[in-house]
């Protein structure tokens, strides 16, 4: 690999994981693609300029300014704009240089994270598609870093402040021990290894962003003190938008969640407003909800929040406020949050919510594919409460990113499963045709072809012929006299002598000696083993 | 704080981070961090056990603690980093790369340093380093073949391989993937020409690196080798003119015959003999070339000494022009010497040499022909500091001739030609001027980075100092203080030698 097309691999590599995450997204959910738009355009523009820089070899920091300077000049555009702009600016310089590997792949995972996030359930864990592409990510890094090394070797061998010798290729004089299964399985463990230790571990560093839903609750009414149980609330259900913090902003999941009266909260008499304090929280602002999945279990599952809704037009609409839980340790808390049966410290049942005030509506077909149960932000509430999805709303479907995935990999493993199949078939006829021609040859091609049955054989038990070495000088060097007789009948022949009826007998009989020769050196694993190789001769 | 402290608290950096930092933090505590903790204390182990063992053998255990590249140290820190905002800001992003920097580095460290720092792949390695040809002529294209034969490539890791063999020729620079490094293996670079000298390569360095780049073993120093390329003599002109003005060596006398002898004085032919001297009778009845020699004899064959002036002190020089300049004294001196053996002289070759590590003064006489004994002595001569030029006349009547770089104030009836510095040395680069603006290798190549330019920026600034302070050690420029004396300078691919007027 030279270094310029080491340069061009890891820039085709980066833009295919840019552009791969990207369709990835969208196939999954295209109601996104409007709002996708100026991300795609802001990162095809910004990584392009970083590139751009990099191959001009503009150093880091006048790159990092000349990047900020035109990302102030685009602040007054649409957020997503810029911020793809710029952050792509930085990324795409970072993956041409040097020790920079992972932050240049940053950018590309922020847009990796958004299907995935954007599938996040209520316990912070990815979906099915979401533990896909959360390993698709971490894999092509891996081979992100493969190609940086190979381009890292290219210029360590061309590059220097010292006058460096001209290398010639290495030449293989005899091959050592067989290990490609091992070595593959090694690649493969490794791999494994990491993408494993990613997929547990990254989910658990995420942070939970929410924000009150354009159907919010309007809050709990009143609570008992001193019952430790929470009233139930004045509207069916208490519904909150929460998603994954991220360098964009992503829509998230809409919880929809009713406590079941006598289990989860009790029923009180509807306060009057002002009769207890709290925060107003209006609609749409951020709020952290938690530190993390484990702290979001930590909460209680009922706090009680006085809340405002706020308009359209962004005025606040003051809500009943509802008095705080007396036994809620951690005091009064900004929002109401639907909490994860898993992690909540008295997991309520799983509770079908009845919209009383919507007017009813048949259960939802089940969906046609297996996707994540997040929903959009114009989803209906009716849909998010239906008895398939309890606490989440239902997002349209895209692409079954997993099926789609296995039925590829499943044709190329069949396609390669076929393909060494059919290798000790096509090495038995060719082996057929040196020993025996299957078509009339001149004399001389059959010597060849004998000489390359011999080869054939010392190439099964590792030994390879140097370019710049002459027959006689390789069959020297393997130490099996045949091959020297060999090489001489072949020399003849080369170089024009007439060769008689015996001298192709005896060159037939003696390639025939040499191939069962050096295969009796090997054992009887690797002389299996060569049946799948191929080329049979380099 | 050094390169190498850095990339040594690489090795701890998350660790401390994940703990120490955001304590508050529960989920990192109890969820990430004991994973990574675990993570990290494997390759703890692994490298414990490689510093153990080193101490067992009495040696230094502190190259295994550098086991990270330069990328994986900086993936490290990097991934240090991206963890610490991810506490702070919660970005998915942020977290999920800082998993998978801190899980490949450990990954890959763990690995090298269990299977790869140990003895097990060199245990029946053996390198084998030759330079083709091994004795070579001044100016012939040189090759390095290094054959590898019993390594065994640990899985995942590729070797790295360099060495210089000349002290300022090529370095070359080998990779060798995967399985290719075990059983037999040839590598081979064209190094240049060959310099003049008895070189003695020091062993190559080599080491093993992951085939992500993130983690290496310590160098291993294997495959010395010696080289020894004699000076290539040119062709002097003008070196009549250092015998005198008498020209009683051209004026020659019959030779007297007896009525038995035949015509012609004859013997073998030399390589160098005018062919159209051969005796074609004569070679015939021999079986063998055989050249007539010229029917007279010279009324005189003067005896001269050609003697080097190498007392110089460089040992301290980096830069090339002290040895440019030497292979020029060189050079000339066996050129002048072997002219005026073939024009009769009886030429005594003197100089001061090291031999096997004691100064001598060395002198070789010089047939006509072409003295490879001569050739070896010049390919010997090094600059020395013991053996002042004063020491190499003798009392012999003999004509002294003293080819020097410098003009010495000793009075005597000695015949100088001066071989001016500036005419046989490559004037040293001057250390360029940083760009501020661009970078001065292609992105991604690790010159660029700051500790190597600053490294190389230096060694061209000292260079070029010593290359000026040599210069005026050895340059004179007053020519008139040297009137009638001789000057040497190059004339295509001859030397001329002519009179300072």
């Amino acid at each position: 690999v030279t270094a310029r097309w080491g340069l061009i691999k890891i820039a085709a590599l980066y833009w295919a994981v840019l552009g791969l995450a990207m369709l990835l997204y969208l196939a999954i959910d295209p109601e996104a693609f409007g709002a996708s738009v100026p991300i795609v355009a802001g990162t095809v523009v910004g990584a392009a300029f970083g590139q751009a820089l990099a191959a001009a070899r503009v150093r880091g920091w006048l790159a990092t300014l000349i990047v900020l300077a035109i990302g102030i000049v685009f602040v007054p555009c649409e957020e997503a704009l810029w911020l793809s702009c710029l952050a792509a600016a930085l990324s795409g310089y970072w993956s041409l240089g040097d020790r920079t590997s992972l932050a240049a792949f940053w950018y590309p995972s922020v847009l990796w994270m958004l299907p995935i996030i954007d599938g996040v359930d209520a316990n912070a864990l990815p979906d099915r598609n979401g533990l896909l592409l959360l390993v698709a990510p971490a894999l092509l890094f891996v081979v992100f870093l493969r190609i940086r090394e190979q381009r890292r070797i290219a210029l360590w061998r061309t590059v220097a402040t010292v006058t460096l010798a001209t290398p010639r290729a290495p030449v293989i004089l005899r091959d050592g021990s067989r290990r490609e299964v091992a070595r593959a399985g090694w690649v493969m463990t490794v791999t494994a290894l990491c993408l494993g230790v990613t997929g547990y571990l990254a989910p658990q560093l995420w942070r939970w962003h929410g924000s009150l839903a354009e159907h919010a609750t309007a809050g709990y009414t009143a609570a008992a003190v001193g019952t430790g149980m929470a009233c139930c609330p004045a509207v069916d259900a208490e519904v909150t938008h929460v998603h994954v913090k991220e360098y964009f902003e992503v829509r998230g999941v809409t919880h929809a969640h009713s406590p079941q009266p006598g289990f989860d909260c009790r029923v009180c008499p509807i306060a009057t407003a002002g009769s207890t304090g709290g925060a107003g929280v209006a609609v749409g602002d951020a709020v952290d909800v938690t530190q993390g999945a484990s702290t979001l279990g930590s909460l209680q599952p009922w706090p009680s929040a006085s809340v405002t809704v706020s308009g359209p037009s962004g005025s606040s609409v003051p809500l009943p406020p509802t008095p705080t839980l007396a036994t809620s340790p951690m005091g009064p808390s900004p929002i109401a949050v639907s909490v994860p049966p898993s992690l909540a410290p008295a997991p309520p049942p799983p509770h079908v919510v009845e919209v009383s005030a919507a007017p009813p509506v048949p259960p939802p077909a089940p969906p046609p594919l297996p996707v994540a149960s997040t929903v959009s932000q114009g989803a209906p509430i009716a849909a998010s409460n239906s008895p398939h999805t309890s606490n989440t709303t239902q997002r349209s479907p895209g692409i079954d990113v997993l099926a789609l995935v296995i039925a590829v990999v499943t044709a190329l493993a069949a396609l390669r499963v076929v393909t060494l199949l059919l290798r000790p078939l096509r090495r038995l006829v060719t082996l057929r045709h040196l020993r025996h021609p299957l078509w009339p040859e001149t004399v001389d091609q059959r010597v060849s072809n004998s000489w390359q049955l011999a080869l054939v054989g010392l190439r099964d038990a590792g030994w390879r012929a140097s370019p710049e070495e002459g027959a006689r000088e390789f069959a020297r060097r393997v130490g099996i006299d045949a091959a020297d007789r060999c090489a001489t009948i072949l020399e003849r022949a080369r170089h024009g002598i007439a060769l008689d009826h015996d001298d192709l007998v005896s060159m037939d009989v003696e390639a025939d000696v040499v191939y069962r020769a050096a295969r009796a050196r090997i054992g009887a694993v690797a002389r299996a083993a060569t049946w799948l190789r191929w080329p049979l001769v380099d | 704080m050094t390169g190498r402290s850095v990339r040594r608290l690489a090795l701890v950096a998350p660790l401390l981070v994940t703990l120490v930092v955001p304590n508050h933090h529960d989920a990192i505590v109890l969820g990430v961090g004991s994973v990574l903790a675990a993570m990290w204390a494997a390759m703890a182990v692994a490298v414990a056990t490689r510093i153990t063992a080193a101490l067992w053998r009495r040696v230094s255990p502190w190259v295994y603690l550098d086991v990270l590249t330069t990328s994986g140290a900086a993936m490290m820190w990097t991934a240090t980093m991206a963890l610490f905002l991810a506490a702070a800001l919660g970005w998915a992003s942020l977290g999920f790369v800082a998993v998978l920097g801190i899980g490949i580095v450990l990954v890959a460290a763990t690995w090298t340093a269990t299977v790869a720092c140990g003895d097990h792949p060199w245990r029946r390695a053996t390198v084998a380093r030759t330079i083709v040809p091994a004795s070579a002529v001044e100016g012939d294209p040189l090759r390095e073949d290094i054959r590898i034969e019993g390594f065994r490539m640990p899985l995942g890791m590729r070797l790295f391989v360099t060495g210089r063999v000349q002290r300022h020729g090529a370095v070359s620079r080998y990779v060798v993937d995967g399985g290719d490094g075990e059983g037999e293996l040839l590598l081979s670079s064209e190094l240049g020409p060959a310099l003049r000298g008895e070189h003695r390569a020091p062993p190559l360095e080599l080491w093993l690196v992951d085939v992500l780049g993130l983690a290496r073993t310590p160098t291993v120093l294997r495959g010395a080798a010696e080289l020894l390329v004699l000076p290539r003599p040119p062709l002097v002109d003008g070196v009549r003119a250092l015998l005198g003005t008498a020209r009683d060596d051209a004026m020659s006398v019959p030779t007297q015959h007896a009525p038995t002898e035949g015509t012609f004085r004859i013997r073998e032919y030399a390589p160098g003999d005018d062919t159209r001297r051969i005796h074609w009778v004569r070679s015939m009845q021999q079986q063998a070339l055989v050249v007539r020699l010229p029917d007279e004899l010279p009324l005189a064959e003067p005896a001269v000494r050609v003697i080097l002036d190498n007392d110089l002190d460089s040992d301290a020089m980096t830069c090339r022009a002290p040895d440019e300049l030497l292979d020029a004294l060189v050079r000339i001196w066996l050129g002048i010497g072997q002219v005026l053996a073939a024009t009769g002289a009886r030429v005594t070759m003197v100089a001061a040499t090291r031999t096997n590590g004691k100064l001598d003064i060395v002198e070789r006489s010089l047939p006509a022909r072409h003295s490879h004994a001569a050739c070896l002595l010049g390919a010997r001569i090094s600059w020395q500091t013991g053996t002042p030029l004063a020491d190499l006349t003798s009392e012999s009547r003999d004509k002294l001739i003293v080819v020097s770089s410098r003009r010495s104030r000793l009075a005597g009836r000695w015949t100088w030609v001066v071989v001016p510095e500036a005419m046989w040395t490559t004037p040293e680069a001057e250390p360029s001027k940083r760009s501020e603006w661009r970078l001065p290798f292609a992105i991604g190549s690790p010159e660029n980075r700051a500790s190597r330019r600053e490294l190389a920026h230096r060694t061209a600034t000292l260079r070029w100092a010593q290359s000026s302070y040599f210069r005026q050690v050895v340059c004179w420029i007053d020519w008139s203080r040297f009137k009638g004396d001789h000057v040497a300078r190059p004339s295509g691919a001859r030397v001329k030698v002519s009179v300072i007027p």
